[in-house]
């Protein structure tokens, strides 16, 4: 249903640069998928995103550059790179546990962005990657921003199908339980090393995807694209989006990125206004359950007649009188049960 | 309880199922286990005492993969296990319960069974296939489906049908241990693991898992070593009973023998639990 809606977008926004906005947002949005599997699933702090994602972009970039290879078999091609260099970092990091994956995926981040800063031959250095030909499927061209908006949309919903398949199935079940318990999860037969690869490996999958969709939409990239504050960037969006949500994620990323361009003037204030947007998230976090999902269900929950505690202490709505009935239904429950005493007048 | 022919003291290697040879661990010169021999005929159901501190978590350890023995070699139906890691020890199937509530809290009843079901995963290679198979094919979601049924039909049939769908964290201590056993069992093991089964609960609840275990046992079949303090009710269940002290094994025999063995009484001076 959302996603019919979403596939009309294009009719109604008159904007070309809207739609290019939001074309970057999907695919933000497709590496913050690679967070929730990774971070809110198996418990691994990927900040390496940013990597992973420069991966695909500069591999398929390359493969379209100097081996005039079709849009699709480059985009495969940087996706697979990708996904071995998630393997790589999930192997080699193995032994890591818990608070160390930061500093481990955060170093990598640094070293790869001088790498990607300095391989000129590959990366084409600090003047970043020229000279990308116009993504092309068959005869059909992408250059308007209403194709951009499919492109982008089209690669988050193929990464979101196939990581939602993932999280069902019994190696997301197994995967949440080795985040629960890992040394439980060995005991049923869980190798909880081979699930962080696969996953880092997954992760890697969706990220050079979006990779080789941001060398289709803004036709350049270079290592800026793809250093420790874009990986940073990514994780909030998935912690805003609720961390265990990959809709939630989608969401978080699309708006945000929109917001983001928005306040563009203000480009000093940036990390602060995400620094403000985290503990907003944080505060709905605390205070109306988990994430997105989490508001959803308080929603529900207060369009069911709320229980009114009339005492005297407990502060009244500025000038709303309590109902009657509502006092009436206090009184009617019995005593043990427990009562709302605190308001919410923010909500 | 059917007893078996207990004539024999230790069964020959040639046809027990665990054999535990000259089992060392130490950690930094403090030795846990100083060279145990133990082994385990098919079907058999062994109980460990001893006094604490003398070894009985730590060969339970080595025996499920925890640790790995400084020397000596652990032997499973005709494979060496020692060295082997945890999840692949229980792919070959001995499945351990631990001692403190192990379950994943987060997670419903029914996912705690189902994911006790997922022995493949114990390798790289295993994983590897499930991941791209449930996204690429039917077959894993059929898989996970199925895994589903078993385990609701598994906790049905032992009362826990309208629990199903509860966070396992908000089910009663008993429950939960109850819980955790038949996790264990789910994927039906050959050889199970019990460390301390009615610690923290009571007299009465210990006489129900007793019961319990003796019900799955004739069930399925399946062979036990049960860890346990509790020495009346131990000696209820188990056929032979193996004393450690000190990391050595001090005396081993039928229930009766050793309840009144001298050596045992000394050994335990004070620290008898007399049921």
């Amino acid at each position: 249903m959302a996603l019919v809606v979403l596939l009309f977008v294009p009719l109604f926004v008159g904007s070309g640069y809207v739609l290019h906005v939001l074309s970057f947002g999907w695919i933000y949005a497709t590496l913050a998928l690679g967070v929730v599997i990774s971070y809110g699933f198996v418990g691994i702090p990927n900040m390496s995103q940013a990597t992973l994602y420069g991966i695909g972009a500069y591999v398929a970039g390359d493969m379209m550059i100097h081996f005039a290879l079709p849009f699709l078999l480059a985009a495969v091609i940087g996706a697979a790179a990708a996904a071995i260099g998630g393997l790589i970092l999930g192997a080699t990091a193995l032994r890591v546990k818990g608070n160390y994956w930061w500093l481990i995926t955060i170093a990598v981040t640094q070293v790869m962005f001088v790498v990607f800063n300095s391989w000129t031959a590959v990366t084409g250095g600090e003047n970043g990657l020229l000279g990308i030909p116009i993504a092309r499927i068959g005869s059909f061209q992408f250059i308007s921003n209403a194709n951009f908006y499919y492109l982008g949309l089209g690669l988050v919903v193929i990464v979101y199908v196939l990581y939602a398949r993932f999280t069902t199935s019994r190696v997301g079940l197994a995967a949440r339980a080795v985040h629960a318990d890992e040394t439980a999860a060995r005991g049923l037969g869980i190798s909880p090393g081979a699930i962080r690869v696969v996953v880092m490996g997954l992760a890697g999958f969706g990220a050079g995807l979006a990779g080789a969709g941001i060398i289709a939409v803004a036709g350049f990239v270079d290592a800026n694209s793809f250093n420790l504050d874009f990986s940073f960037q990514v994780m909030l969006f998935a912690i805003v989006g609720g961390l265990t949500s990959l809709r939630g994620a989608i969401v978080a990323s699309v708006v945000l990125t929109y917001l983001t361009t928005q306040i563009t003037s203000l480009v000093n204030y940036q990390l602060f206004i995400f620094g403000g947007v985290v503990l907003l998230s944080l505060l709905v976090r605390l205070y109306l359950g988990q994430g997105r999902r989490g508001f959803r269900v308080n929603r529900r929950a207060a369009a069911m007649p709320e229980v009114v505690d009339t005492s005297p202490s407990a502060p009244a709505l500025i000038g709303e009188p309590v109902p009657a009935e509502a006092g009436v239904l206090v009184d009617q429950l019995p005593p043990d049960l427990p009562r709302k005493s605190r308001t919410r007048p923010w909500r | 309880m059917a007893m078996m022919d207990l004539s024999r003291d230790r069964p020959a290697t040639g046809e027990a199922l665990l054999d535990c040879r000259d089992v060392q661990v130490s950690f930094d010169g403090v030795i846990a286990l100083a060279g145990i021999d133990l082994s385990i005929a098919p079907g058999e159901v062994l109980g460990v005492i001893g006094p604490n501190g003398s070894g009985k978590t730590s060969l339970v350890n080595v025996i499920s993969g925890y640790y790995r023995p400084t020397g000596g070699g652990v032997t499973f139906a005709g494979q060496r296990i020692d060295g082997l890691r945890p999840q692949q020890i229980r792919a070959l199937g001995i499945a351990r319960v631990f001692q403190n509530l192990r379950l994943f809290d987060n997670l419903t009843v029914v996912e705690n069974v189902e994911v006790a079901m997922a022995v493949d995963l114990a390798r790289t290679r295993g994983v590897a296939q499930a991941s791209v198979g449930a996204m690429v094919w039917r077959r894993q979601r059929r898989l996970r489906r199925e895994a589903r049924l078993k385990a609701v039909r598994l906790l049905e049939d032992n009362g826990f049908a309208g629990h199903l769908d509860t966070k396992a964290g908000s089910l009663s201590y008993g429950q939960r241990k109850e819980i955790e056993l038949l996790r264990a069992l789910a994927d039906p093991p050959q050889l199970l693991l019990l460390d301390e089964p009615t610690s923290g609960v009571s007299r009465a609840e210990a006489e129900q898992v007793g019961e319990r275990i003796a019900l799955w046992r004739e069930r399925t079949g399946c062979t036990l070593l049960i860890v346990e303090h509790r020495l009346g009710w131990l000696f209820d269940l188990a056929e032979r009973i193996v004393v450690l002290n000190s990391g050595s094994v001090i005396a081993e025999g039928l229930p009766e023998v050793v309840a009144n063995d001298p050596e045992v009484r000394t050994a335990y001076v004070g620290t008898r639990d007399d049921h």
